[in-house]
């Protein structure tokens, strides 16, 4: 494959290196958007499709299922393009907000609410303000450094809830801890993340 | 609207990974719309899934994926927008305004309150069961006269109280709508329904109240007093 016009790195290495992709997503993304441009969405695919893959395998969908849903998933890229909004969610985010609404509605066949954004219910008093773009991928950018440097006690249960989809209870059991300890470890590392982002909301 | 008794932040990231129950999911997103930061604490939330994804070692699709995915592209005809998620129409999610209820909940169930089947509860109370699952969690609307009491009582799981209307209190203080109370086994407390006006709750349950009066124990028991519901015929909604 080509060379990362950025980085010079080879897309080998840059498989490696979320930060670098990110840009380069989104280009592929708006080509998708714009024109319908099927070689961007193949490079898509190839980059998403097997992470969605392992994402399901994870909350142990069979094999069979989650090769279906990883495509489904990357059908939804495809529809939703035009949709994608960059300034509310970087685009590994996104993707994963789908995989895991297909995952809710195939696999565990709920009924799941989602928060509307037009809800005028909502926070009348806190407009989505200063974001843009560059605000929502440095949100991204720092929370994959924070997560990278969680205590390992923390790292492991917000691994467990998005990674095995694991409800407190059963991460309790699963580590043989009380469930306090395992919601307050919880809550610790979401305390840590939102302080890596004190100066950009 | 200003909210003291909030959920801590472990539940919105059980809300984001997915990992809550339906039931949950409703009152934790009908809690979270009272709240005026909530879409930042999910975006945060939903950015660490994002960033845990972009991690993983890719598993490999079959040879034929993209092919496959590609011949569907060209069978497909472009829609404009996908209907999902759904949107409620600007007038059914007016606050306060008809139904009263938090977009996520109306969206969920309708906005059709007396459509539900009513039970009692106990002296002033009524109950409606919205939602039961087989690990024997309830999600149940409850509706309590002014100044109507609930005995001491423990738990036998976590139970989530979404304030809807009107205010009730117990030694942690005045739960007002969008407050949450999250109670767990050995957290026992008596409820008081405030002066005024109806309250109406969202209640997620899991297992019995356990009275420690001896009287209430038996009328739980052989009148159906302050029961655990059971699910709706159909399992779900």
């Amino acid at each position: 494959m080509e060379q990362d016009p950025a980085t010079g790195a080879t897309s080998n290495n840059r498989k490696h290196d979320p930060d670098a992709m990110s840009g380069i997503v989104l280009e592929l993304i708006s080509a998708v958007a714009r024109d319908r441009d099927k070689t961007a969405f193949a490079t898509l695919f190839g980059y998403y499709a097997p992470r969605v893959k392992s994402y399901l395998r994870g909350l142990r969908v069979d094999e069979r299922q989650a090769e279906d849903l990883a495509q489904d998933v990357m059908l939804a890229v495809w529809r939703k393009a035009a949709l994608y909004d960059p300034s509310k969610a970087a685009p590994g985010t996104w993707i994963f907000t789908i995989a895991r609404n297909r995952f809710i509605d195939a696999v565990r066949r709920d009924n799941r609410p989602e928060l509307d954004p037009d809800d005028p219910t909502l926070a009348p008093n806190a407009p989505i303000a200063a974001d843009d773009d560059l605000a929502s991928q440095e949100i991204s950018l720092r929370v994959r450094r924070a997560l990278s440097c969680l205590p390992p006690d923390q790292a492991q249960v917000v691994t467990l809830s998005f990674l095995e989809g694991l409800a407190h209870s059963a991460i309790a059991e699963e580590l043989g801890v009380p469930l306090g300890t395992v919601k307050s470890r919880l809550r610790l590392a979401f305390g840590r993340l939102r302080g890596v982002l004190g100066d950009l909301r | 609207m200003s909210v003291t008794h909030h959920l801590g932040g472990e539940w919105i990231m059980a809300y984001a990974s997915g990992a809550l129950s339906e039931g949950e999911a409703v009152l934790v997103a009908s809690h979270l719309s009272f709240l005026p930061d909530a879409r930042k604490h999910i975006a945060v939330a939903e950015a660490m899934g994002g960033a845990l994804i972009e991690c993983l070692a890719p598993s490999p699709m079959e040879t034929v994926a993209l092919a496959d995915a590609l011949a569907r592209i060209d069978g497909m005809h472009d829609a404009p927008h996908d209907p999902r998620p759904f949107r409620p129409s600007a007038s059914a999610s007016q606050p306060g305004g008809g139904h009263g209820l938090p977009a996520p909940l109306h969206q969920w169930m309708g906005g059709d309150l007396d459509a539900l089947d009513w039970n009692f509860l106990g002296p002033g109370m009524r109950k409606a069961t919205l939602w039961g699952d087989t690990d024997g969690q309830r999600l149940t609307m409850l509706r309590a006269r002014p100044g109507a009491r609930i005995p001491r009582h423990d738990h036998s799981g976590t139970e989530l109280v979404l304030v809807l209307r009107g205010h009730f209190f117990d030694e942690r203080g005045i739960f007002r709508p969008g407050d949450v109370n999250e109670r767990h086994v050995n957290e026992a407390h008596a409820v008081t329904i405030g002066r005024g006006e109806e309250c109406m709750c969202l209640a997620l349950t899991h297992g019995p109240l356990l009275f420690e009066s001896p009287f209430v124990r038996l009328f739980q028991r052989i009148a159906g007093l302050f029961q655990n519901p059971h699910p709706p015929a159909a399992g779900r909604r």
